[in-house]
C-alpha cells in the first residue's frame, strides 16, 4: 500500500464544449526539486469505458505517487465516459481521442504552465496515447500498459503452455464450454466486455514504423505487458519478435508481468505497477 | 444629459423628430446595407417618395398601411413615410401564414400594402380577397365606414419602384411634392403604429402604439444605453417583432447608422460576430435565446466578444446566469451589456438591468432581475385587489407611464382588462396588467418570477394558449383542446391536449365518399400552420377521449398525463433523416426506444436510452446493416446525425479530409447537444479532514425546483453505478432538478484511504454533502436518492436530514454486501478468467473485489441496516441490473424505468411539500 501525504486536487472542467471533466493533481512542494519536473505533467488518459479515477482507482493511486516525485498529473474522461458528457464529437475513436487530450494539454498548458506531456494509457488508452504522440510533439513520452500487440510464431506456444494447459484440467472450464456449445447459459453481452470493440490496432508495419518515428523524434516509450491480454501477448520475448527493428532503439523498453491481469485487480499488484509507471516516468524526465 | 420633460416638450412625434435630425445631419449615414450607404437626406428622399405615394392613394390620417416588408433600407423608409401623412403602419411578416395575415388586415381594414415584388403575387390577391368580403359583409350590415377610408381599395405598393422613382426624381421637387401633406402630419396622440401579437380569443391583437408613446419610448431608450452619433447599430430582428423598434429608432433619432442584417443564408458559423466586426458594429439587441446561444458559440470556438461593441441588449426571456458568466469570461473590454424587458404593450422595453460590480462578483447569483424602470415608465407590484406590495412580496407586475399602448385595435373590452386605472398616493395612475409575476427587491431591482395567468412565453413571444385552442377546436373531430406547456433540456415546448371522443374524422377520398380517419398529431399540426405561425404549433399532442374535470366542471390541468405520452408530428420543430444512413439508424432507434418519431439531433440517452439499449443497438447495427460502430464511438455520438457521420468516416469509401462546410456541421451538431446538456460543476468539498470530489449538474435555462443528492455503492458497485447515475442526474436535470454525486471517502476521486471508510464516515460524507448542495443552491429542502449500499446509508439518516429519501435497491444489510464481494473476489482469484494460475492474495492485505478492506471497516459495514420505515411507498420496475452476475461490468447497466419512477417520486415530493406549506 502506497501512504502518502493528502494530494491537493483541483477538480476542472474544460474542452470546446465544457465538457470534459478530470482532475489536476499538483506536484507535492517538496519534491519539486528542479524547472524540468513542473513544466512536464502526466496525463492519463482514460482505460476503455472505465471512469477517469481507474480501474480500482488506479489513476487516482497514480497520481498520488507521481506527486509524491514531483510530477503533477491530470486524469480526466473522454468524451462519452466517466462523467465527460458526449457531445457527438466526430472522427474514429483515435483521432477523436488525440483531440481531446489535445484539448487537455490546451487546458494545463494555459492553466498550469505545462509544456510537455508523458501520457500514460491502459488498454485502449494505450492506443489513444500512442496515436496522439505520433500527431502531438508536446508529448514527450508514453507508457502503455497492454497496448497494442501481434501474435508471433512464439506466442502459439506459450498461448498452449500458459492458457489452455491449466485449464485442462478444470472441471469448471470443461462444464462452461459444454454449457456454451448447448447454448444454456447466456453469454455476457460481447460489446460491454472490457477491451474488445474499443480497440484499434494498426497493422504491425505501421505501428513499428509510427514507434521508429517517435523514437525519432525522441519520444521516451516504455511497454507494460500483462498476462491479461493473453490472447495476443503472452511472453516476454514477444515485443522484440513483434518488432525486431525497434530492439536497438534506447528510447524504446518494455517489460512484461506474467501473474498480473489486465487492470491489477489486486491491491498488490496496483501497487507493484503504480511504482514501475513513477519509476519510468522519473527516468523519462531525467532522459 | 437630455431630460424627459424637455424632451417631451419639443418633440412631439416621431415624424417631428427625424425631420429635425435630418436637418442637423443629413450628409451622415443613417442606413448601411449590403450594397450601400444611406445617408439621411438620402433615407428622407425616400421617405417622401413613399408619403407622396401613400398620399396619392388618399391614405391619411387615421389609415393603417401594411408594411409586408423584409429588413431593408426601404423598410424604414416606409415606415417613416407611412407616419408623415399621419398614418399607422401594421407589419406584416410574409412567413405568416396567409390566413393569419388576412385576419390582421381585415381587422387592421388595410386597404394600402407597401411591399416587395416578390410577395405581391403570393400574398397580394389573398389579402384583398378577405378584405373586400369582410367590406361587403360590414357595408351589408351597417351604412356607416370609417370616415378617413377613402383609400382605393387594394392597393399594392411595390418598394422597388418607390426606390426607383426616388434614384431618378429631384429631391427638391419632391420635396416640395411632400410639402402638400404637411397639414396631415400627426399629432402625439396618433397612432405611429399598429403591431399584432397572440390573442386569447382566437385571433391575434393589434396593440396601438400612439407617437407620444413611442417618442416617450425613444427617448429613455436614448438616455439609458448612452447612444451617440457614432453609433452603429445591427438591425437583425424581423419587422413583426417589436426588438426592431428599438434597433431603428433610437439610434436615427440620436444621429446614428442602421446596420441592415444581409438577407439570405450565412455563409459563416458564427454569423453575429462575422456582421459585427464586418461593420464595425456597436450596439446590438437580441433575443435572449439567441443571446444564449451566440455565447455558447464563441465560447466553443474560442472566440472573444468582438471589440467594435459597446452595448449588447438581451431582451424577450430570463437570462442564464451561466451564460451572463461566461460571457464576462470572453468580454475583453469594457462594454454595457442590459438585461431588458418589456411587453410589446409597453412600447419595447420598460424595465432595464445593468448588472453592477455587486452582481459580477457574486458567484452564487442564481438569479438575474429585470432591472428598473426606464425613464418616463413606472412599474409596480399589485395585489389581486390591486394594492401596491411591500418589497419582497410577491404579486402581479405592472407598468405605467405616457409609453403604454392607447389599447387594443377594435377590442374594448379587453383593453379594458388589460390597461387599468389604480389610485396610487392619492393619484389616478393608468397601468398595464402584464400578467407576469414579480417582486420589488429591496434595491430597487425587479426580480421575475414566471407568469400569472396560462400566457405562455416561448422565446421571445407571448403566446395566449386559447388563440390556439380556437382553431384546433374547430377541427373535425376534436370536441375540446386545452395548450400548455413542457420543458425538455431547458427547451420550452408547447403542448396541445385534444379530446377526440371516438377519436375519428370523415375525410373525404378521391371517389369523394367519406372514410374515417384517426386525429393524430400530424394531422393537427399541419391543418395549424394553415393558420398560425410556425412558433405557435404545439411540438406534441396528446389525445384524450375527454378531459378530466374538477367538482366545478373545469379542465382538472393536474390529472392531466404527462406531455411525454403525446405524439410528436413529423414536421414540428423536428430534422427528419436526410440520406437513407440516417433513416435506417431513426428506424432503429425508433424500434428500441419505442417511440413514434425521432429527430436527427434527438439525443439517444434523452429519449430514454440506456447502456444496455446501446448494446441492442449495436447488435443491430452489426447484424441487419452490416455496421461495426463500436461502443464508445456511440456513447461520443449520441444522436442520428452524429452517429451517422462517425460510420460514414469509419467506412473506407469516404477518407477525405472535411472541408470547411463539413467541420462547421459538425461544431453546430455538437453545440445542438450540448446546449440541451446541464451545467456541469465538478469540484472538492471538506467532509472532516478530507476533501470529496463531487459533481454538481445544474438545470439550464429553467428555474430549480428542488435539490437532490445521490448516494452511490462502493467498491464494485460504485463503478457499476456511476454511468447511470450520470444519466439520471442529467435526465432530472431536464425537469429542473439541481444534483449533486459524490464520492465517499477513499472511494473514486476522493482523498482518503479506501480500508479506512466505514459506516460514520458514510454518513458523515452524506450529510456535508447535502449541506454543500444547500448552499451551492440555496435550496434548503434537499432530497437524497441512494443505491445499493448507498441506499442503505441513507435510510439511515436522521428523519429531517432529507426532505425525501428515495431508495433505489438498498441492501438490508451491511453484511450481504460484503458477502457479494469477497464470493465475486474468490472468484475472480480461483476461475481461472482473469489470471492463468490460481492466484492467491497477499495475506497481509485484506482485500475484496480490488478494494482494500480493515477489520474496522468490515464491522462497520457489516453492521448497516436497512432502515424501515411506516411511511413508505413501494415501486416495481422491469429493470434488469444484475447485481449478483459477477460477469457484468460499468456498462451493463440499465434503468429507464427506474429513472422514469425516480423522476415520479421526486416531482409528487416536491407537490407534497408545497401542499404543506400551503397548509
Amino acid at each position: 500500500m502506497i501512504q502518502l501525504a493528502p494530494p491537493k486536487n483541483d477538480a476542472v472542467l474544460f474542452g470546446r464544449h465544457e465538457n470534459l471533466v478530470g482532475i489536476w493533481t499538483e506536484a507535492a512542494d517538496h519534491a519539486v526539486a528542479d524547472d524540468s519536473k513542473t513544466t512536464t505533467a502526466v496525463i492519463m488518459v482514460t482505460a476503455g469505458m472505465i471512469h477517469h479515477s481507474g480501474p480500482f482507482r488506479l489513476h487516482v493511486e497514480l497520481a498520488n505517487c507521481l506527486r509524491h516525485q514531483g510530477v503533477p498529473s491530470l486524469r480526466f474522461d473522454l468524451s462519452g465516459i466517466g462523467e465527460s458528457l458526449g457531445i457527438g464529437a466526430s472522427g474514429s475513436s483515435l483521432d477523436r481521442a488525440a483531440d481531446e487530450i489535445g484539448q487537455a494539454i490546451d487546458y494545463i498548458t494555459n492553466r498550469y504552465g505545462i509544456k510537455k506531456v508523458v501520457l500514460f494509457g491502459l488498454c485502449s488508452g494505450a492506443d489513444d496515447s500512442i496515436h496522439t504522440a505520433s500527431v502531438d510533439d508536446r508529448v514527450c513520452g508514453v507508457v502503455s500498459v497492454d497496448g497494442c500487440g501481434y501474435r508471433t510464431p512464439a506466442f502459439y506456444w506459450h498461448r498452449f503452455a500458459s492458457h489452455y494447459l491449466p485449464r485442462i484440467a478444470k472441471l469448471s472450464k470443461w462444464s462452461r464450454l459444454v454449457s456454451r456449445f448447448l447454448r444454456l447459459e447466456d453469454s455476457s453481452p460481447k460489446s460491454l466486455q472490457v477491451g474488445d470493440d474499443i480497440r484499434e490496432f494498426p497493422s504491425q508495419n505501421v505501428a513499428e514504423s509510427q514507434l521508429m518515428a517517435l523514437a525519432n523524434r525522441s519520444v521516451q516509450l516504455h511497454f507494460i505487458y500483462t498476462s491479461g491480454v493473453g490472447d495476443y501477448y503472452n511472453h516476454a520475448g514477444q515485443f522484440q519478435a513483434m518488432f525486431p527493428s525497434l530492439s536497438k532503439a534506447p528510447e524504446i523498453t518494455h517489460c512484461f508481468f506474467p501473474d498480473m491481469d489486465h487492470v491489477a485487480f489486486l491491491c498488490e499488484d496496483r501497487a507493484k505497477l503504480v511504482r514501475h509507471i513513477s519509476n519510468k516516468v522519473s527516468e523519462m524526465l531525467h532522459c | 444629459m437630455m431630460t424627459l420633460a424637455e424632451t417631451t416638450c419639443d418633440r412631439t412625434t416621431v415624424i417631428e423628430w427625424w425631420g429635425q435630425q435630418c436637418d442637423q445631419c443629413s450628409d451622415q449615414v443613417a442606413v448601411v446595407t449590403e450594397d450601400r450607404e444611406w445617408t439621411y437626406q438620402e433615407i428622407d428622399h425616400l421617405v417622401n417618395q413613399f408619403a407622396i405615394q401613400l398620399h396619392q392613394l388618399g391614405c391619411g390620417k387615421g389609415s393603417h398601411v401594411g408594411l409586408c416588408v423584409d429588413r431593408s433600407a426601404e423598410a424604414i423608409a416606409a415606415m417613416l413615410g407611412v407616419m408623415k401623412i399621419g398614418a399607422a403602419f401594421v407589419p406584416l411578416d410574409p412567413e405568416y401564414p396567409t390566413d393569419r395575415l388576412a385576419s390582421m388586415v381585415e381587422d387592421a381594414e388595410i386597404d394600402v400594402i407597401i411591399g416587395h415584388d416578390r410577395y405581391q403575387a403570393e400574398l397580394g390577391e389573398p389579402l384583398w380577397d378577405a378584405r373586400s368580403k369582410s367590406t361587403r359583409s360590414k357595408s351589408t350590415r351597417s351604412k356607416n365606414t370609417r370616415s378617413q377610408s377613402t383609400c382605393t381599395q387594394g392597393r399594392w405598393i411595390p418598394c422597388e419602384s418607390v426606390v426607383q422613382q426616388a434614384t431618378s426624381s429631384d429631391v427638391a421637387i419632391a420635396n416640395e411634392a411632400a410639402s402638400a401633406f404637411q397639414h396631415e402630419s400627426p399629432l402625439e396622440g396618433d397612432l405611429a403604429y399598429l403591431m399584432y401579437t397572440s390573442g386569447s380569443t382566437g385571433r391575434p391583437k393589434g396593440v396601438e402604439i400612439s407617437h407620444r408613446a413611442l417618442v416617450t419610448y425613444c427617448i429613455a431608450d436614448i438616455e439609458c444605453y448612452k447612444l451617440t452619433a457614432d453609433d452603429r447599430t445591427l438591425q437583425f430582428s424581423t419587422l413583426c417583432f417589436d426588438i426592431a423598434i428599438e434597433e431603428i429608432f433610437p439610434p436615427l433619432l440620436s444621429g446614428g447608422a442602421v446596420v441592415i442584417r444581409p438577407r439570405g443564408r450565412a455563409d459563416q458559423r458564427n454569423e453575429l460576430s462575422s456582421l459585427v466586426n464586418r461593420f464595425g458594429i456597436t450596439a446590438v439587441h437580441l433575443a435572449t435565446a439567441y443571446w444564449h446561444s451566440w455565447v455558447d458559440l464563441m465560447v466553443a470556438a474560442g472566440e472573444r466578444v468582438p471589440q467594435s461593441l459597446r452595448l449588447v441588449i438581451a431582451t424577450g426571456e430570463k437570462v442564464s446566469v451561466a451564460h451572463y458568466r461566461r460571457w464576462q469570461s470572453i468580454a475583453d473590454h469594457e462594454l454595457l451589456w442590459c438585461n431588458a424587458y418589456g411587453p410589446t404593450e409597453a412600447t419595447v422595453t420598460a424595465t432595464v438591468y445593468i448588472p453592477d460590480r455587486a452582481f459580477n462578483q457574486d458567484s452564487s447569483a442564481g438569479n438575474m432581475p429585470i432591472g428598473k424602470p426606464l425613464p418616463g415608465y413606472s412599474a409596480y407590484i399589485l395585489d389581486q385587489d390591486r394594492n401596491v406590495l411591500n418589497v419582497g412580496e410577491t404579486g402581479e407586475l405592472c407598468i405605467g407611464g405616457p409609453a403604454l399602448a392607447c389599447g387594443y385595435h377594435k377590442r374594448p373590452e379587453l383593453t379594458q382588462t388589460a390597461f387599468i386605472e389604480v389610485a396610487i398616493d392619492g393619484s389616478k395612475q393608468r397601468l398595464y396588467r402584464t400578467g407576469d409575476l414579480a417582486r420589488m427587491l429591496p434595491n430597487g431591482n425587479i426580480d421575475f418570477g414566471g407568469r400569472f395567468d396560462h400566457q405562455i412565453k416561448l422565446g421571445s413571444y407571448r403566446i395566449e394558449p386559447g388563440e390556439i385552442e380556437v382553431v384546433i377546436d374547430r377541427m373535425a373531430g376534436v370536441k375540446e383542446s386545452l395548450v400548455s406547456y413542457d420543458e425538455v433540456a431547458g427547451k420550452k415546448y408547447l403542448v396541445a391536449y385534444v379530446a377526440v371522443g371516438s377519436g375519428r374524422i370523415a375525410a373525404e377520398t378521391s371517389s369523394g365518399t367519406c372514410e374515417p380517419e384517426a386525429v393524430n398529431a400530424t394531422y393537427l399540426a399541419k391543418s395549424l400552420r394553415d393558420t398560425l405561425p410556425p412558433y405557435m404549433i404545439p411540438a406534441r399532442y396528446v389525445m384524450l377521449e375527454s378531459f378530466p374535470k374538477t367538482i366545478n366542471g373545469k379542465i382538472d390541468r393536474e390529472a392531466l398525463p404527462s406531455p411525454s405520452t403525446g405524439d410528436v408530428p413529423h414536421d414540428a420543430n423536428h430534422v427528419a433523416p436526410r440520406d437513407s444512413l440516417e433513416q435506417r439508424l431513426a428506424d432503429l432507434w425508433k424500434e428500441i426506444l419505442h417511440l413514434p418519431e425521432i429527430g436527427i439531433h434527438d439525443d439517444f440517452f434523452l429519449l430514454g436510452g440506456s447502456s444496455l439499449l446501446v448494446t441492442q443497438v449495436i447488435t443491430r447495427l452489426t447484424a441487419d446493416l452490416s455496421i461495426d460502430l463500436p461502443v464508445r464511438d456511440f456513447f461520443a455520438n449520441p444522436t442520428i446525425a452524429t452517429s451517422a457521420r462517425q460510420i460514414r468516416k469509419l467506412s473506407s469509401y469516404q477518407e477525405k479530409p472535411a472541408d470547411a462546410t463539413t467541420i462547421n456541421r459538425e461544431l453546430d451538431d455538437a453545440m445542438q447537444i450540448r446546449a440541451r446538456l446541464p451545467e456541469v460543476k465538478p469540484a472538492f468539498f471538506p467532509s472532516g479532514d478530507h476533501q470529496l470530489f463531487s459533481v454538481h449538474y445544474q438545470p439550464v435555462n429553467i428555474p430549480s425546483v428542488g435539490a437532490v443528492v445521490f448516494a452511490n455503492s462502493i467498491g464494485h458497485e460504485y463503478t457499476r453505478a456511476y454511468r447511470n447515475l450520470q444519466q439520471l442526474a442529467v435526465q432530472l436535470c431536464q425537469v429542473g432538478f439541481e444534483v449533486l454525486r459524490f464520492d465517499y471517502v477513499g472511494t473514486g476521486n476522493s482523498e482518503g484511504d479506501c480500508s479506512e471508510l466505514n459506516a460514520d464516515l458514510m454518513r458523515q460524507n452524506l450529510l456535508d454533502a447535502k449541506d454543500y448542495l444547500a448552499k451551492q443552491t440555496k435550496i434548503n429542502h434537499v432530497a437524497v436518492v441512494g443505491l445499493r449500499l448507498g441506499a442503505t446509508v441513507a435510510s439511515q439518516m436522521p428523519r429531517e436530514t432529507f426532505s425525501q429519501t428515495v431508495l433505489w435497491d438498498p441492501i438490508d444489510s451491511g453484511k450481504t454486501f460484503l458477502d457479494l464481494v469477497d464470493r465475486f473476489h474468490d472468484q475472480e482469484l480461483r476461475e481461472l478468467t482473469r489470471y492463468n494460475q490460481i492466484r492467491i492474495g497477499d495475506p497481509r492485505i485484506d482485500q475484496a473485489y480490488g478494494h482494500r478492506m480493515s477489520e474496522t471497516k468490515r464491522s462497520s459495514i457489516a453492521s448497516l441496516k436497512l432502515r424501515h420505515c411506516n411511511d413508505h411507498h413501494f415501486v416495481s420496475t422491469h429493470d434488469e441490473i444484475l447485481w449478483e452476475d459477477s460477469r457484468y461490468n460499468e456498462a451493463a447497466f440499465s434503468s429507464p424505468e427506474s429513472f422514469a419512477a425516480i423522476e415520479r417520486l421526486l416531482i409528487s415530493g416536491l407537490t407534497k411539500k408545497e401542499t404543506r406549506g400551503s397548509r
